[in-house]
């Protein structure tokens, strides 16, 4: 998957924690959990939805570090 | 002075009905919402029948965003598509999209389970295996009984008391009883009211065990619930739910909302589990003094039908006892009764809201459902017969009554009066 590939998935993974669909198009790297509207407690919601559609495991230490779109990224690199 | 309280949206989630026309048509119709329901057999229930709402995802799909709708289970599914419908007929603002919370309007919506298959398939099973990270942050507001209404708040922006009730088979009456009580006593303009309650065969268990339920009957699915009946065999089991707009009448003329009915009066009490009442039967004096109240704070209108509790048990009879008793009312002039449950089963927490909107569908629409599934009246109500119509009526009534009674010999009751503007 390229980059761009990688960031269009991460979009529609977001779709649930966004409130305008027309937003979703504006998300990219810098675009942080916070400003997403998902708070410290929720963030848990999105590492599940990163799992499913990733298969990709991320571990307490990871989650912990996440703060934006980027960091969502790198976990697939 | 207390102010007048009237309706001015409902929305409905019921068996066989999605949607409040749909369920109105049912009603009128006979149409039955009860199904064969292959879980309950599989799971070696004594009923195997239920009364299920279609199914909800597109709807919902429809009605909200991904985000406010993400995470939720079937009992605040139900509940979001009912407040959703309620609110956009009395034309409550889409507060989701204003950054301010309305401080005038709230919501009283109760369950009686709750979301207890969320408990059973997922809190349990992964707290066991200690992956409680997998729980994920909705899982609380999924089984906390206030999940629901504090769910719909946060669509509609309701800045007003946001609670639930939770009073077993009477939770749905209760909650319109409370709401219309502080909408009435002036703290607020507008509150949304009634009950919500899953499909669940976790919470319908104990009722099959205690031999509550009903069993199948040899005419199939649609002829299992059977209110008044000689042979009633227990109460058909069923989910949904139903939400109304109440509003005080000065806040719905200054806005021009369409009234559709009006809440004369409503009471709440319980028979102690005194005088023959227990934790799982009512008291008769208990209902009788709970009707009584009902009828005295609505000002003791003539009553033109009542939408009774009526479940298909043996408490039915007993039940018509105490409204003839608190109506004083002698057989000639009893007034109709009905069974909504014959119809969509007995959803509980949902119930009396349910029958409440049914009421409410009756008195607009100028008609009186019939009792489904009564070939043979219960040998104790044979001198009410002509007051109990097996098929719909079209009649024009002026106030229908309304009752739910619960586990822990707790009780509702409700006054409607048609909306004549005046």
């Amino acid at each position: 998957m390229t980059q761009t590939e990688r960031l269009v998935e991460i979009r529609q993974m977001l779709r649930p924690f966004v409130r305008d669909d027309d937003r979703l198009e504006e998300i990219g790297p810098t675009t942080t959990l916070e400003a997403l509207g998902v708070d410290s407690a929720r963030v848990i919601d999105v590492v599940l939805s990163f799992e499913e559609r990733f298969s990709r495991p991320v571990t307490q230490e990871e989650e912990s570090s996440l703060e934006s779109v980027a960091d969502l990224l790198a976990l697939l690199d | 002075m207390r102010r007048r309280v009237v309706i001015t949206g409902v929305g409905a989630v019921a068996p066989g009905a999605l949607g409040v026309s749909a369920f109105r048509d049912n009603l009128r119709h006979g149409t039955s919402g009860i199904v064969r329901a292959p879980e309950l057999e599989s799971l070696r229930f004594h009923c195997r029948d239920a009364g299920l709402p279609p199914t909800v995802d597109e709807a919902l799909a429809r009605a909200l965003r991904p985000d406010q709708r993400f995470g939720t289970n079937g009992v605040m599914a139900f509940a979001l598509l009912a407040a959703h419908e309620a609110a956009k007929q009395a034309g409550l603002r889409a507060a989701a999209d204003e950054e301010t919370a309305d401080p005038d309007a709230g919501i009283v919506l109760g369950t009686g389970a709750g979301g207890l298959e969320t408990v059973v398939h997922d809190v349990g099973p992964l707290t066991a295996a200690g992956r409680m990270r997998r729980l994920g942050s909705t899982i609380v507001e999924r089984f906390m009984p206030s999940g629901p209404a504090a769910r719909i708040a946060g669509v509609l922006g309701l800045g007003n008391r946001v609670s639930a009730n939770s009073s077993a088979c009477a939770t749905g009456t209760e909650a319109i009883v409370l709401a219309a009580d502080w909408i009435a006593s002036g703290h607020a303009e507008r509150m949304l009211a009634g009950g919500c309650e899953g499909v669940s065969a976790y919470a319908w268990a104990g009722f099959d065990g205690m031999r509550l339920m009903a069993t199948p009957h040899p005419d199939g699915p649609t002829a299992s619930a059977r209110p008044l009946s000689a042979d009633a065999a227990g109460f058909v089991p069923a989910g949904g739910a139903g939400v109304l707009v109440l509003e005080s009448l000065a806040s719905a003329r200054a806005r021009g909302a369409a009234v559709l009915a009006e809440i004369l009066g409503g009471a709440i009490g319980s028979g102690g589990q005194r005088g023959g009442g227990t934790m799982t039967a009512p008291s008769g004096e208990g209902v009788r003094r709970c009707l009584s109240r009902a009828f005295e704070s609505a000002g003791a209108p003539r009553i033109d039908g009542i939408n009774g509790h009526l479940t298909g048990t043996m408490a039915d009879a007993r039940e018509v006892a105490a409204w003839q008793d608190a109506l004083r009312s002698a057989p000639e002039s009893f007034p109709l009764l009905q069974a909504t449950k014959s119809l969509i089963g007995h959803a509980m927490g949902a119930a009396g809201a349910l029958e409440a909107i049914a009421c409410v569908c009756q008195l607009g629409a100028g008609f009186f459902h019939g009792t489904a599934n009564l070939e043979r009246l219960h040998p104790e109500l044979e001198h009410l017969a002509a007051a109990i119509p097996t098929s719909s009526l079209d009649v024009d009534l002026e106030t229908l009554a309304s009752a739910s009674f619960g586990f822990g010999d707790v009780n509702a009751a409700i006054v409607l009066r048609r909306w004549t503007d005046q």
